[in-house]
């Protein structure tokens, strides 16, 4: 049945492609003016909350923290996180516990240099069940998961715990940032993450819709993930999950511009593989918590939020089969143009007469304006400058991030339809 | 409140959709008010040769009216090739406005310009060739814009060499009847003085038809 399934959503995908091939230009424009209307009111919608005022409310209390660093083989980065995570400054001392999931690597004796709890679990079980270990055991009032890859500043908790004081707050994120990105695929997430951590989750925080909890670092309270019964240690993206199961039992998630480094896939076969297990962890759980589909009971999560995230994966793979077509049509036409070329040695004359300009220029030249927008927003945040180091990142994230962003998504679908089985 | 602020989102993006679509509109409009001034100039001296020509053959072949007509020859041809640029690349922008009614009235006095030039042949002493190309305007067909740009090179280097051009696209009564006339069915094709040559014609070839000597 599956695998019928799977025969089946390929013959979709061709014939999708195939009916973009053969689109006359009035389909064409029909389709570029509703992706077009989807994509406007959501950016104009974040862009409004910009006019809205939002303080986190302040308390004196530093109340007490458990920070859990689950790992399993990652010798290479849990020494640095470590000496970050015990550099942080608090008014108490804060325990560190590090789940140590069945390593078969020298994670242990690393850690074990360190001042920290070590929890050793002879069976790798995943990162789901050893956070829920740890928190089982933990008795503080607020639980910080940080992953083994990710380096939080020093001045973290001194600058986010005051803003924890409300009892109704399940969790509170913070803006992920690329830690020393060095391969072109690193710079690409770079400039990804400003977006999609940065001004995207600030501008949601005001209207409390922010849905996934980042995995790097997420400061959760204790009380919240006990009563929602912790992370699900089936679910591949435990961490959106998270968020969904903390808006349904009506906690708050907030969000602060401090930036949290963290290492990223270098390959473009590793960012594949994270890419698709998100984005099939997405599909998984729109569709376990689709009951929020405009649903009023959630506020904007329920009505637009979600929804949104719903809807993000069907036009984003729909458009990925649009682009795909489109620049079928364009390969084709540029080969006979080389064959022109070698043969008739003619060329086309390029014309600077502006009239000539095309309509799909102009939406093009629309959706730059707003990413590049929303990239100063999140500069801002976290007072940066677009320095000439992240120009590769900006020109990858421009032409070849939408590409192969939605050819992930286009392949987790497959994926989940198919139904291959599922990988951390 | 939560209403309201989804009213404002709505109402916003269709405002901005519609400056989108505006501006769009706008530059089409731009593009068919430019390409109709244009227009109206070379359909207007096409009309002019055409009652010269016909005066020309009232009077049985006056040489002096022939240099008339031959000077200004001169001056329409240029304008053949840079409109028919224009028209293409306008064509191919525009998403709202068509270009048909404007098109065929370029097409047609192209051919009016063209039936002039032969008909000066005839009735006056001329040494230049009338090259009518055939092109296709369906995008596939990118064998025409190569040829259109050996063309514009012939034209540049012959002065003795006429251009006018011919959708094959088109279905016009007097085009209808060239293109059954000079046995035309596909696209790129040239008519060199009243001869029909298939398929893409590199220069070389195109020169030694017009029997062009530089």
């Amino acid at each position: 049945m599956r695998k019928f399934l799977g025969f089946i959503s390929i013959l979709g995908f061709i014939a999708a492609i195939l009916v973009f091939m053969v689109a006359d230009a009035t389909i064409q424009l029909a389709f570029v003016t509703a992706i077009f209307l989807f994509s406007l009111f959501t950016v104009t919608f974040y862009g409004l909350t910009l006019l809205e005022e939002k303080r986190l409310p302040v308390s004196k209390e530093f109340p007490s923290l458990t920070v859990i660093v689950p790992s399993f083989n990652s010798e290479k980065t849990i020494g640095e996180c470590l000496q970050h995570v015990l550099a942080m400054e608090y008014p108490h001392k804060f325990e560190v516990v590090l789940v140590d999931d069945g390593s078969t690597d020298s994670t242990r004796e690393i850690a074990s240099r360190y001042p920290v709890r070590i929890m050793h679990r002879k069976q790798n079980k995943g990162k789901a069940a050893s956070l829920n270990e740890a928190i089982m055991q933990a008795r503080s009032e607020l639980i910080a998961c940080v992953d083994s890859d990710t380096y939080p500043p020093k001045s973290l908790l001194m600058r986010s715990i005051p803003h924890m004081g409300d009892p109704n707050l399940g969790a509170m994120t913070f803006f992920i940032t690329v830690h020393k990105p060095r391969t072109i695929w690193q710079k690409m997430q770079e400039m990804e993450y400003l977006f999609s951590f940065g001004a995207f989750p600030y501008l949601g925080s005001k209207f409390n819709s922010i849905l996934v909890t980042p995995g790097p670092l997420t400061i959760f309270r204790r009380t919240a993930l006990v009563k929602i019964g912790g992370f699900a240690e089936d679910n591949i993206t435990e961490d959106f999950e998270m968020g969904l199961k903390l808006h349904r039992a009506r906690f708050r998630i907030d969000y602060l511009p401090i930036s949290i480094p963290t290492e990223v896939p270098t390959s473009f076969s590793a960012l594949m593989r994270q890419r698709i297990r998100w984005y099939r962890g997405t599909i998984y759980n729109v569709l376990l918590y689709k009951d929020f589909m405009f649903n009023r009971k959630y506020a904007d999560v329920g009505t637009f939020a979600f929804p949104i995230i719903a809807l993000y994966i069907p036009v984003t793979v729909v458009s990925f089969f649009f682009v795909l077509a489109r620049m079928m049509h364009f390969l084709q036409d540029s080969a006979t143009q080389a064959f022109q070329f070698i043969v008739y040695q003619q060329s086309l004359p390029l014309t600077l007469d502006p009239l000539f300009i095309r309509p799909d220029m102009l939406l093009f030249a629309s959706f730059l304006v707003t990413y590049v927008f929303f990239l100063w927003i999140s500069l801002g945040l976290i007072s940066e400058k677009f320095t000439a180091r992240r120009i590769t990142g900006f020109l990858m994230v421009i032409f070849v991030y939408p590409f192969v962003n939605a050819g992930f998504y286009a392949l987790s679908l497959y994926k989940e339809i198919a139904g291959s089985d599922l990988q951390w | 409140m939560v209403n309201l602020k989804y009213a404002m989102a709505a109402v916003l993006t269709v405002n901005l959709f519609f400056i989108v679509l505006s501006v769009i509109d706008y530059m089409d409009m731009q593009r068919m008010l430019r390409f109709t001034n244009d227009l109206a100039s070379f359909s207007t001296g096409a009309q002019d040769l055409e009652s010269a020509m016909a005066m020309i053959q009232l009077e049985k072949s006056n040489p002096e009216y022939c240099t008339i007509v031959d000077s200004a020859y001169y001056q329409k041809i240029g304008q053949t090739n840079a409109l028919m640029e224009k028209m293409l690349g306008y064509e191919r922008a525009n998403l709202f406005t068509e270009f048909f009614a404007l098109k065929r009235q370029f097409l047609l006095s192209n051919i009016q310009l063209w039936q002039v030039s032969q008909m000066e042949r005839q009735y006056c002493y001329a040494n230049h060739s009338d090259l009518l190309y055939i092109y296709s305007s369906k995008p596939s067909c990118s064998e025409c814009q190569i040829q259109g740009r050996m063309i514009d090179s012939v034209r540049e280097s012959c002065k003795n060499v006429r251009v006018f051009v011919m959708d094959i696209e088109e279905s016009m009564t007097s085009l209808d009847i060239i293109k059954m006339k000079y046995n035309v069915t596909s696209a790129p094709s040239l008519v060199i003085d009243g001869k029909t040559y298939k398929g893409v014609m590199d220069e070389a070839a195109i020169k030694k038809a017009v029997s062009c000597g530089s």
